[in-house]
């Protein structure tokens, strides 16, 4: 059953393995693009919600007598 | 401060004498719907996570033991597929990243959010059953590796359906420890959530990236080293982090030294980290600009390094006090040790040059080890003390625990120094032309010494499974100080609880 399980990743893989493929080019199906498209789609969105983040916390206060988050911490029961 | 709000604390009961005490304003109304009395114990979920993490600690660090072994003595349980070493070394690791650093740190994790929000945890019963099925997950897939059913790529190993359960289940659980921020009564963060929330929310994303995608050739190894080093670097060591921020400011009784540093220190290592995958394959078939890419942001690894560095050193400086009679605390200052030293070995062996002499040797498995034992054990050995004594109120054995302090240090100690010194043997002839089984003798002596050290820290670790399972089954410790590091008298009694 297990063999079952796996097999549509075997043929995911055969099907890929099938056809040619040129490596390094940053833009274009098929071609090195999966390091592009996982920049595109993680990193770079992960890096605009950390700006956003900023952003936001340095909008909302939360830099403003930034010790005090610190100290509150040592205040809090276990 | 936005939002001043009273100094309202969470008192915490033993387990088996806690209410649930909810607020009906504690909760959104569909956790309540799914709510299981039995298991809606204040900290149930977090002591089911933890619990498991040691359960799996152990048995990884057995099977580590036992390939260790099969490395100078290959006849050793030879003949029986499923304890083959090409079958232990992937359950080592899986149980190592998922079982151990992944359950146990997530356990801190449901205590610290709890605390640091002063809400009461989303829902417990969510946290209990996601527990219970990772544990039987990974045990499943734990079983279909030894029966030779493995995906065969690094850190992938997990088979089709377990790898896609564990994303699954870990959105369930970030959900959990999302919502509880999110309706969260105390307004501003302590650096120790931003860690947790950067280990929770972009999991899914890299995981599955890694995990359900597959593609060919060279392309696959650097989605496989993207989603593997962000599995180190934005899961286990943003968990391990946000748990040493927590504990050692409230073992030293001082704040941390510079909350602002902290931040500098979060947001350069989220921007940087998700860069360093691509340093496993430099030298490789891979575009020049993803070696350049890569190589660049493991050296800019040094500034969240540097951060760290800073704020617990500034944080731990003339406490040697402490570190003499707190024994969670010295586990602290070992954990922070290792991740600065991980970590600035980390980024020296991204430099080309270096990365093409060691690379391939043993110096990358004590890189990992000093990472994994150094950092990962001591700093979730420190956190369990801490549990112990301060929220349980429990005392444990302080003969015991100086045991294991000191044969996890020895340990460690024994492995990093055993296998780093041989990698660089074995660049240093394979750079001087020798072939891979000429140095196959050199290797003898170095791997019973790893075997040695791997054994000597398994038994450290029983020694703190008896330790929490005796300190567990006692009454809480009538009369126990906690807070040490506030009170010079305040020492744990020897052998309080054993």
């Amino acid at each position: 059953m297990m063999y079952l399980l796996m097999q549509p990743m075997n043929e995911q893989m055969a099907e890929k393995a099938s056809k040619p493929m040129v490596h390094g080019s940053w833009f274009g199906v098929g071609d090195g693009t999966i390091v592009v498209w996982s920049l595109v789609w993680v990193i770079i969105p992960l890096g605009l919600v950390a700006i956003g983040g900023l952003l936001w916390a340095g909008k909302t206060g939360h830099f403003k007598n930034i010790q005090e988050i610190a100290d509150r911490q040592l205040e809090i029961e276990d | 401060m936005t939002n001043p709000s009273p100094l309202t604390t969470i008192s915490v009961t033993p387990p088996e004498t806690a209410a649930p005490a909810l607020r009906s304003d504690d909760r959104l109304t569909f956790p309540k719907m799914i709510a299981i009395p039995a298991l809606e114990r204040r900290d149930y979920a977090m002591q089911t996570w933890l619990f498991s993490g040691v359960f799996w600690m152990v048995v990884a660090a057995s099977i580590g033991v036992i390939e260790a072994v099969k490395l100078f003595y290959p006849e050793f349980l030879q003949g029986i597929p499923a304890l083959a070493y090409g079958r232990l070394r992937p359950v080592h690791v899986n149980l190592g990243i998922f079982g151990f650093m992944s359950m146990g740190y997530l356990g801190a994790a449901f205590y610290m959010v709890p605390r640091l929000t002063q809400t009461a945890l989303y829902s417990e019963t969510l946290g209990v059953l996601t527990a219970w099925g990772w544990n039987l997950n990974l045990m499943g897939g734990v079983l279909a590796i030894l029966m030779g059913l493995s995906k065969g790529k690094e850190y992938e190993e997990l088979p089709f359906p377990f790898d896609m359960m564990v994303g699954i289940l870990e959105i369930l659980i970030a959900g959990n420890l999302f919502s509880t921020i999110t309706v969260r009564k105390e307004s501003r963060l302590y650096v120790s959530l931003w860690y947790i929330l950067l280990a929770i929310i972009p999991f899914p994303i890299y995981y599955t990236l890694g995990n359900v995608m597959n593609f060919r050739g060279i392309e696959d190894a650097i989605v496989n080293w993207f989603y593997s080093h962000n599995l180190f670097g934005l899961w286990l060591t943003t968990l391990g982090l946000a748990t040493l921020y927590y504990i050692v400011p409230k073992q030293l009784n001082k704040p941390l030294y510079s909350h602002a540093i902290s931040f500098l220190g979060f947001w350069t290592l989220a921007a940087f980290y998700p860069w360093n995958g691509g340093h496993h394959v430099i030298w490789g078939p891979v575009p020049e600009w993803v070696m350049t890419a890569s190589v660049t942001a493991s050296i800019a690894m040094l500034i969240p390094t540097i951060a760290t560095m800073v704020n617990f050193g500034g944080t731990a400086w003339g406490t040697q006090g402490v570190m003499k009679r707190d024994i969670s605390y010295r586990f602290s200052i070992v954990a922070y040790l290792s991740y600065v030293g991980t970590s600035l070995w980390g980024s020296g062996l991204a430099i080309m040059d270096l990365n093409a002499k060691l690379h391939f040797t043993s110096t990358t498995i004590a890189h990992v080890h000093l990472g994994f034992v150094g950092f990962g054990l001591a700093g979730l050995a420190a956190f369990i003390y801490f549990y112990l004594e301060r929220s349980l109120k429990r005392g444990y054995s302080r003969k015991l625990a100086e045991w294991h302090f000191w044969l996890t240090v020895g340990g460690t100690i024994g492995y990093v120094v055993s296998m780093g010194w041989l990698g660089w043997l074995e660049g240093s002839e394979w750079a001087s032309g020798n072939s891979v089984q000429g140095v196959m003798a050199l290797r003898y002596w170095y791997n019973v010494a790893r075997a040695g050290s791997g054994g000597l820290l398994l038994i450290g670790q029983l020694l703190l499974v008896w330790n929490i399972w005796k300190t567990m089954t006692s009454g809480p410790s009538e009369g126990l100080v906690t807070g040490m590091a506030s009170d010079e008298s305040n020492t744990l009694k020897e052998g309080a609880a054993v």
